[in-house]
């Protein structure tokens, strides 16, 4: 495998405090703080944004979250960031892309329900800085630009939806543009280049979520509804081609910044041509409808990796419930075919870990890394400052009920903690059988 | 510290009273240790006491565990007992069953208790839930390093000291897991675990999955056009409003609504709650989730005798399999309570 | 039970299954006129009550005549 050759360059980040301009010196990032806010707030709907800092360090508890993003920018080849929402549709993952590291800016905000009670509505979560919640999520280590948004009426949601999509992108690539002119603190070349012919080929079967409303990856800015498995070069994940879709809240949700900098992709890509060949990458969907279709899906992930010449597949989901028959059916098939599989997974054994822990297996899903239980109740101490409301809403079944978090809290489950389920792997969650 | 009471129980073979022809040898209590009971003093030292042996031949302890279980309880609370120690019994089937007995009636005392048996041993499976069990080799060969376990086991459960994973203890699972922060980014063990398996070097799951429950098929209904059939559903299609507040996910109630005289269930009086599907289509035409109106008209042409005139909902999305049985449970004599022959039940 | 991951449930213990046509609404089918929809329904509980009158050794997926 040959073709996308990408400079990405790294500029750390030491220290943020707002300033006159938005400007990057040295390891010291400077942010215009009225600037960020009219950029970030500028889509009709939002009624206004709160521009806040958190240090890493600092105990904050950041309510509602609706996206994380890493800033990045291309500064050399073909395309733009986020290609098919803040850029055009052009091919990226190769030339140049600047990214600050050690800054992420962070959506959020109480999006308007509307009445509504399913699925579709944006679930409040809770994210800490600091404490035992610290160790759920991969941003703990990162100063964070939180965003809060209040939201216009008048809108629906899939309006407050895309509105606060680009409101991230926007602010993560004017962040990265400051760093056009400073030298990098590292340059990595990433392309998967020829390898000894010994070395097996493994691809990564990367499942995102797309439901609906709030539940909707887009791909080169397409949502992915009808997606059946594509074939995805890893280089144009690092360039923002797939962005998140279940915006923050659930425990299980990937957040932009996950696909920018999903933990298995960064491994596979470390190991290429010393320990496999990475192949590719095939991104899916899963929550069909139909069972025949989850038997599509299954079927074309395993066409698609055997047709790779595949002699290994790593499986993560996207979303929890009944996506996890895609993966399975997917497992079973390429078995199959001799490509052996990894699932990394989270548990639903209950509030006490008694409970059978999958919804759906396949007796060839036989070498699974669990991520913990997400149905444990997590008790939270309170933190020094809660960068938004001082409650969020709980039960949407019921109109929804404040469920305070200005103090310590217990969450009913993991699941309602971002980032609790460790989708792609970052975290060291895992799971003791005493 | 003072050592512990350890009481130590041994079938009839191992407790010296003689081999299979002795398998029907009533409960005997003796004083001290009994055979494989010295090799156990001597691996607890001054930790502990082995101040009784239990003794009973394993076809009358495995014919009535219940009796056989209640002279374990008068038999421990006799000696005062602080740990009791069962076997090994290795692959022994019977003796197996009536060490995991008698552990498990110890550890339902408040007594902390521990046996060892082969991983074929029956007894593992239906026991390692209710008490430990440490394994060990198929025969008794692996006696004396299996005595040696199972003393600094019943110390340390004896002693009531805190316990890491049965991994680490060496125990059989007990199917109860708790989320831990472990050494290594989940991402980097899945990389592991996968060159593991591409090359065929050993690997471990992190999940094993465990055997789904089966029940075998309830007998069919003998006449269906004289059937009482009720409608029971998991796609949380309640009253508009949601006027008793189901949940959304992760449900442990269910309710009963009545559709007495309802013919079809109209939208805008019914709505789905679930959590876990795209409920417009249920929203426009609750009978997609659960079929009054086709039921109904089956019901006038006779096609089965008559339809309860309540319909039960739950939520089925993260709700989990024991709080399921539970409901199922509690809706199952419910029903057969009100005389009803069968259910259908929708799932979404 | 009536549900559209027929397999599934089957997988998982249910002895007698009905095909359901897709998740949010297996008992019915909002491309087909009403017509056609009502009879798809009234065919799916018709398969359940064959179901729930056949002696069964094993779980089994009954489909509806469509």
């Amino acid at each position: 495998m040959s073709g996308k050759r990408l400079e990405l360059r790294t500029f750390d980040v030491e220290r943020v405090a707002f300033g006159e301009r938005t400007a990057l010196d040295g390891r010291t990032l400077t942010i215009d703080r009225d600037e960020i806010g009219v950029l970030a707030a500028s889509d009709p709907a939002f009624a206004g944004v709160d521009v806040q800092l958190v240090r890493p360090g600092e105990a904050a508890r950041i309510p509602q979250i609706t996206d994380v993003v890493e800033p990045r920018v291309k500064s050399g080849g073909p395309g733009g960031v986020f290609p098919g929402l803040l850029s055009p549709v052009e091919p990226v993952g190769s030339g140049r892309t600047d990214r600050l590291r050690g800054v992420a800016v962070v959506t959020s905000g109480e999006v308007p329900w509307l009445g509504a009670k399913g699925l579709f509505v944006a679930h409040d979560s809770v994210l800490d800085t600091a404490g035992p919640g610290a160790d759920l999520h991969p941003y703990a280590g990162l100063h964070l630009l939180v965003l809060r948004f209040r939201f216009a009426e008048g809108v629906d949601h899939e309006g407050y939806e895309r509105a606060i999509l680009l409101a991230g992108e926007k602010v993560a690539r004017a962040l990265a543009l400051t760093a056009r002119e400073a030298p990098p603190t590292s340059v990595e070349t990433r392309e998967l280049g020829r390898v000894d012919a010994s070395l097996p080929r493994v691809v990564y079967a990367y499942q995102v979520q797309s439901q609906g409303v709030f539940l909707r990856s887009r791909l080169y800015g397409r949502i992915l509804d009808e997606l059946m498995p594509v074939l995805v070069h890893p280089n144009e994940l690092a360039d923002g081609a797939l962005t998140s879709g279940g915006l923050g809240g659930h425990g299980a949700k990937l957040h932009t910044w996950m696909h920018q900098n999903n933990a298995v992709v960064e491994g596979l890509i470390a190991g290429h041509g010393s320990r496999w060949e990475f192949a590719g990458v095939v991104v899916h969907r899963g929550h069909y409808y139909l069972y025949e279709d989850k038997q599509r899906v299954g079927l074309r992930i395993a066409e698609s990796a055997a047709l790779l010449g595949a002699q290994g597949a790593v499986f993560t989901l996207g979303g929890a419930g009944n996506n996890v028959t895609e993966v399975m059916l997917a497992i079973q098939e390429c078995e199959r075919r001799g490509i052996k599989t990894v699932l990394i997974t989270w548990e639903h054994a209950g509030p006490d870990g008694s409970d059978y822990p999958l919804p759906f297996a396949v007796p060839e899903a036989v070498a699974i890394v669990s991520t913990g239980n997400l149905d444990e109740p997590l008790s939270l101490p309170a933190m020094d400052r809660v960068v938004g409301d001082s409650a969020i809403r709980a039960r949407p079944e019921i109109g929804g009920v404040p469920f305070p978090i200005d103090r310590a809290i217990v969450l009913e489950r993991r699941t309602f903690y971002a980032g609790a389920a460790n989708p792609a792997g970052f975290g060291r969650t895992g799971s003791v059988e005493s | 510290m003072s050592g512990l009471r350890v009481v130590h129980y041994l079938n009839q073979f191992f407790g010296r009273i003689g081999a299979e022809e002795a398998g029907d040898h009533p409960f005997t209590v003796r004083e001290g240790p009994v055979g494989p009971g010295a090799g156990l003093q001597k691996e607890l030292g001054d930790a502990g006491e082995v101040v009784a042996t239990l003794i009973c031949g394993d076809n009358r302890a495995a014919t009535d565990l219940e009796a056989f279980g209640a002279e374990v309880e008068a038999a421990l609370r006799a000696q005062r007992a602080d740990v009791l120690v069962a076997g090994p019994a290795f692959n022994a089937g019977r003796y197996g069953l009536a060490c995991g007995e008698a552990c498990a009636r110890a550890q339902a005392m408040g007594i902390p208790a521990v046996t060892a048996l082969n991983v074929e041993n029956p007894g593992v499976e239906l026991y390692r839930r209710k008490t430990y069990i440490l394994p060990t080799t198929p025969t008794a060969l692996g006696m004396n390093e299996t005595l040696a376990r199972l003393a600094r086991f019943a110390v340390k459960i004896g002693r009531r000291e805190p316990l890491l994973s049965s991994a680490v203890e060496g125990y059989y699972g007990r199917g109860v897991r708790r989320t831990q922060i472990l050494a290594r980014p989940a991402a980097d063990r899945a990389l592991d675990m996968l060159a593991a398996r591409i090359a065929g070097t050993p690997f471990v799951t992190e999940l094993p999955l465990p055997a789904v429950d089966r029940v075998a098929p309830a007998a069919p209904v003998p006449d269906i056009t004289r059937a009482r059939i009720a409608l029971v559903t998991t796609g949380g299609i309640v009253p508009k409003g949601n006027p008793d507040g189901l949940k959304q996910s992760n449900s442990t109630e269910w309710r009963a609504y009545p559709i007495d005289g309802v013919e079809s269930l109209e939208p805008g009086r019914y709505e789905s709650i679930h959590s876990g599907y795209d409920a417009s289509a249920a929203n426009a035409n609750p009978n997609y989730v659960v079929p009054l109106d086709a039921v109904r008209e089956l019901e006038h042409a006779h096609a089965f005798g008559a339809l309860y005139p309540r319909y039960i909902v739950t939520t089925g999305v993260g709700t989990a399999v024991v709080e399921a049985r539970r409901m199922g449970r509690e809706i199952a004599a419910d029903l057969r309570s009100q005389g009803v022959d069968a259910v259908i039940l929708t799932a979404t | 039970m009536i549900s559209a991951l027929g397999p599934v449930a089957s997988d998982l213990g249910a002895n007698r299954v009905v095909r359901g046509v897709k998740i949010p609404h297996p008992c019915g089918d909002p491309t087909l006129d009403p017509a056609g929809d009502h009879a798809l329904r009234v065919g799916l509980v018709k398969a359940s009550l064959d179901a729930l009158a056949s002696k069964l050794d094993a779980a089994r997926i009954f489909e509806a005549a469509r």
